[in-house]
């Protein structure tokens, strides 16, 4: 009962954080700072997924987060080879 | 799982939940606050693999089932790699596309490295082509 009463704080407060990371995704004054947001966005939401799974004793949620831990790092490495080859021609 | 842990197990989940809470606080804050992008990299990527570090735990000593232990072990290395690597790169990428520091930095101690570097590669060049036209 503990659980589920922490699990749905937590999860009201890691939305707001996600709100968070969404300003400075809107407002960040360079390409490289969106993209580092967007990175935090995906943790974010890589714990939203873990409380929610604990919430409601969920095992198979836990693949959905491998899944995005992965998609988040080939994301951040892809933009910044193409920001690097973009800054030295 | 023994009595003991069973007994203290909810507890246990809570305060890890807290700390992630905590961690991902650290997090947005530096995001939110910092003045600089690379002063943003220091505070988000540390406090945000710990904070999902913490929510895995968590889970894991949740269910106490071998399935879900596997997997927040994959989930927490994978991240403790990742994330600095990550970091690191964009932050490279940025440096190099030119994106200036706060102007209030101390000290930029890559910079007269690359210098030498990039002064190092044109006299290279140079030297190229000046044996290119003594062979022509």
């Amino acid at each position: 009962m503990m659980v589920t009463y922490c699990a749905y704080i937590a999860l009201t407060i890691m939305a707001i954080f996600f709100f968070v990371a969404l300003y400075r995704v809107m407002a960040g004054p360079s390409m490289p700072d969106r993209m580092l947001a967007l990175d935090l966005m995906g943790s974010n939401v890589i714990g939203l997924i873990i409380i929610y799974s604990i919430m409601n004793s969920q095992l198979f949620f836990l693949d959905v987060v491998i899944v995005l831990a992965m998609l988040g790092f080939l994301a951040s490495v892809a933009f910044a080879y193409y920001l690097e080859k973009k800054g030295r021609s | 799982m023994t009595p003991f842990v069973a007994e203290y197990a909810e507890i246990i989940v809570v305060v890890l939940i807290a700390a992630g809470v905590f961690f991902h606080f650290v997090a947005s804050l530096g995001i939110l606050r910092m003045p600089d992008l690379y002063m943003r990299f220091s505070g988000m990527s540390m406090a945000g693999t710990l904070g999902t570090a913490s929510f895995m735990i968590a889970a894991a000593v949740h269910f106490a089932n071998s399935a879900a232990v596997c997997r927040a072990v994959v989930v927490i290395l994978f991240i403790f790699i990742t994330s600095p690597i990550s970091a690191h790169i964009l932050g490279r990428a940025a440096y190099l596309s030119g994106l200036p520091l706060w102007p209030k930095s101390v000290i930029d101690q890559w910079k007269p490295a690359l210098k030498k570097e990039l002064e190092e590669k044109k006299n290279a060049e140079k030297e190229d082509a000046q044996n290119e036209t003594a062979v022509k």
